[in-house]
């Protein structure tokens, strides 16, 4: 009878020290899962450690491009914008929204899909010294991975900054020397090149 | 029997066919909104702007609890994202003012409709966007059980951080290279941002970034109403009743002598220091507004590139809501012009009972030595003589100008869009 109770607590304890272990798994479990999504939605930086360099442009300038190009150079700055728009015969089409800046030049180039669409002047006061920009409109194409924008633009290091799902659902900015971009679900839909001046 | 049965099964089925072209829009995938709006916020975090967001909105709109805006970096971060939403709204809204400005003057009304009502569905929704950062933003209108989460998680993360360094010796130790690996993480964007952006130049850069969010605007404006014309789809709509329309004219820029402002004599002004608006129509907590103005910029001397600060300028008196309180004075260029606008205000009136509405005299606040030199510093005084007329809708549309001496003058131009660009 007696040794029917010892057993008959024992079992109690055991249970009562399981259910508090399982408890004690159940909150680190969550303050893990917590913390992991909290990381998650950090801002970090990254550094690369190995990437395949592009070893060819992915996209083509137009002939209105490379004629600016012989006028101007290459810009000093530049942003470009990718997305759709509806077609009048009821599909979406794929735009390639751009502009090149040339401040030492005082003007500012507009092109959608390759075509000239405006030219804007481009006033500034103590411009300083600019630095040279290391990338050029035409290594970057419309929807890239961020492993090929990575690649494209020879990145080492960068800050990622994923964005609320209020802001845009599965967006996310980055930011690189003189460049940032912004990819949603893995998809480059803006990169700007950004001029340097040293203060 | 069967046969038919199925022939006329295959006619309901065909009938169930859309036969206008299928919406585009809906099967976008990659929108020109998500391009601008990743452009914004890179805008807003390199510039590190955090609006004050509370005490920069305008009255009319309901005076929620005042949030508890701490200072961690998910905050500023979400701060930084209404900032970029709020900059996106008011470069939308200019620009579609600026396009429909062109339209009447072209005199298609048609387009000029397509464009009020699409612009307003977009500002509808970065509105809407606005309110969901705030909420997600929190305070003290947050439940407990979420403030709890969120503070778990941020202590959550700071775990794995610490970690981190574990991991990444692993990794380069035992495992195949990677391809990224973290290397610091935790608080400090602003910290993580300036080792890699160490000479920046932010004005130059912004300025014409955003310049690319107004054209990717108005080629959406024009591809709409293309699909929408091609569609055969009936966008025209009956003017709204005392819509009017006037030339609009163009001045040299190197024209430095002030001109007087004539208020037109639609009814819609008087000549005291009151104003008042003739509405097209009111909703249940909405307010839809035209106005008709024939202006004229005239050149202070002295700075006129000034950027305005927020100044706290006049605020509504009377019978009507508080509209504003603060204001941006943004000197751009001169020039003249004529405009019809409208908009609408929202809130909680309850002191309407005639079609038109008017509140109170604006209170003039300024100097009328320092202002034809440097406006931004005139702040000091009030004379009796000056009266300063506003009309605001929270940032959709604010004109500014000033009687003085029984002449009125234009003084601020807020609105880019609708005034056009003297030639250099």
């Amino acid at each position: 009878m007696n040794q029917t109770k010892k057993k008959r607590g024992w079992a109690f304890f055991g249970l009562g020290c399981g259910c508090l272990i399982f408890v004690i798994i159940i909150i680190v479990g969550i303050y893990l899962y917590a913390g992991w999504l909290g990381y998650k939605e950090a801002p970090m930086i990254v550094e690369v450690q190995e990437s395949s360099p592009q070893l060819q442009d992915p996209y083509t300038l137009s002939s209105a491009q490379e004629e600016q190009l012989f006028t101007y150079g290459y810009p000093e700055a530049f942003t470009i914008l990718f997305y759709e728009e509806e077609t009048t015969a009821g599909g979406a089409a794929p735009v390639r929204l751009e502009t090149w800046d040339y401040y030492t030049q005082g003007i500012g180039l507009t092109f959608i899909n390759g075509e000239l669409i405006a030219e804007d002047p481009i006033v500034l006061e103590e411009l300083g010294t600019l630095d040279p920009l290391p990338y050029f409109p035409e290594q970057f194409d419309a929807y890239m991975s961020l492993d090929e924008v990575i690649a494209a633009a020879g990145i080492d290091s960068y800050v990622e900054i994923p964005l609320e799902k209020d802001f845009l659902e599965g967006g996310v900015s980055y930011f690189a020397n003189s460049l940032t971009f912004g990819l949603k679900n893995d998809e480059l839909l803006y990169i700007e090149a950004l001029a340097l001046t040293t203060d | 029997m069967k046969f038919k049965s199925i022939f006329l099964l295959l006619i309901f089925s065909c009938s169930l066919v859309p036969l206008k072209p299928v919406q585009a829009e809906e099967a976008l995938q990659r929108s020109p909104e998500d391009a601008v709006a990743l452009m914004y916020i890179s805008d807003a975090i390199l510039l590190n702007e955090i609006v004050d967001d509370e005490t920069s909105s305008t009255s009319k709109v309901s005076a929620g609890t005042k949030p508890d805006v701490s200072s961690d970096e998910t905050t500023d971060l979400i701060n930084q994202m209404i900032n970029a939403t709020k900059q996106q709204r008011n470069d939308h809204d200019r620009k579609c003012r600026e396009t429909v400005e062109i339209y009447r003057q072209q005199g298609k009304t048609c387009e000029v409709d397509q464009t009020n009502a699409y612009c307003k569905s977009k500002r509808a929704e970065l509105t809407a966007k606005i309110a969901a950062l705030r909420k997600k933003r929190g305070g003290d209108n947050r439940k407990w059980f979420t403030k709890q989460w969120h503070g778990i998680k941020r202590a959550g993360a700071r775990f794995w951080h610490k970690i981190g360094p574990l991991g990444r010796n692993f990794l380069q130790k035992v495992g195949p290279q990677a391809l990224k690996i973290v290397l610091a993480g935790g608080p400090g964007t602003e910290a993580l941002l300036k080792n890699l952006l160490k000479h920046t130049a932010k004005n130059m850069a912004r300025q014409r970034a955003k310049q690319i969010g107004i054209q990717a605007l108005q080629r959406i404006l024009k591809v709409q109403i293309e699909v929408a014309t091609a569609a055969g789809v009936d966008i025209c709509e009956e003017e709204e009743e005392g819509k009017t329309e006037d030339e609009s004219e163009t001045q040299d820029q190197e024209q430095k002598n002030s001109s007087d402002f004539k208020l037109p004599d639609s009814g819609v002004w008087d000549l005291s220091c009151q104003y008042k608006f003739e509405f097209i129509d009111k909703y249940y907590q909405t307010i839809n507004w035209k106005i008709n103005i024939n202006w004229e910029a005239r050149l202070f001397e002295g700075n006129i590139e000034a950027q305005g600060d927020q100044i706290d300028m006049i605020k509504g008196q009377g019978g009507g809501p508080n509209i504003y309180e603060k204001t941006h004075l943004d000197w751009k260029e001169e020039g003249s012009g004529s405009v019809t606008e409208d908009g609408f205000l929202w809130g909680d009136f309850t002191q309407i009972t005639t079609t038109t509405y008017t509140w109170g005299e604006a209170k003039p606040n300024v100097s009328t030595k320092e202002y034809t030199q440097n406006w931004i510093g005139a702040i000091s005084e009030d004379l009796d003589h000056v009266c300063i007329y506003r009309i605001a809708a929270d940032e959709w549309f604010t004109l500014d100008w000033i009687r003085e001496n029984g002449r009125d003058q234009l003084l601020n131009r807020f609105c880019e869009g609708f005034c056009p660009v003297p030639k250099l």
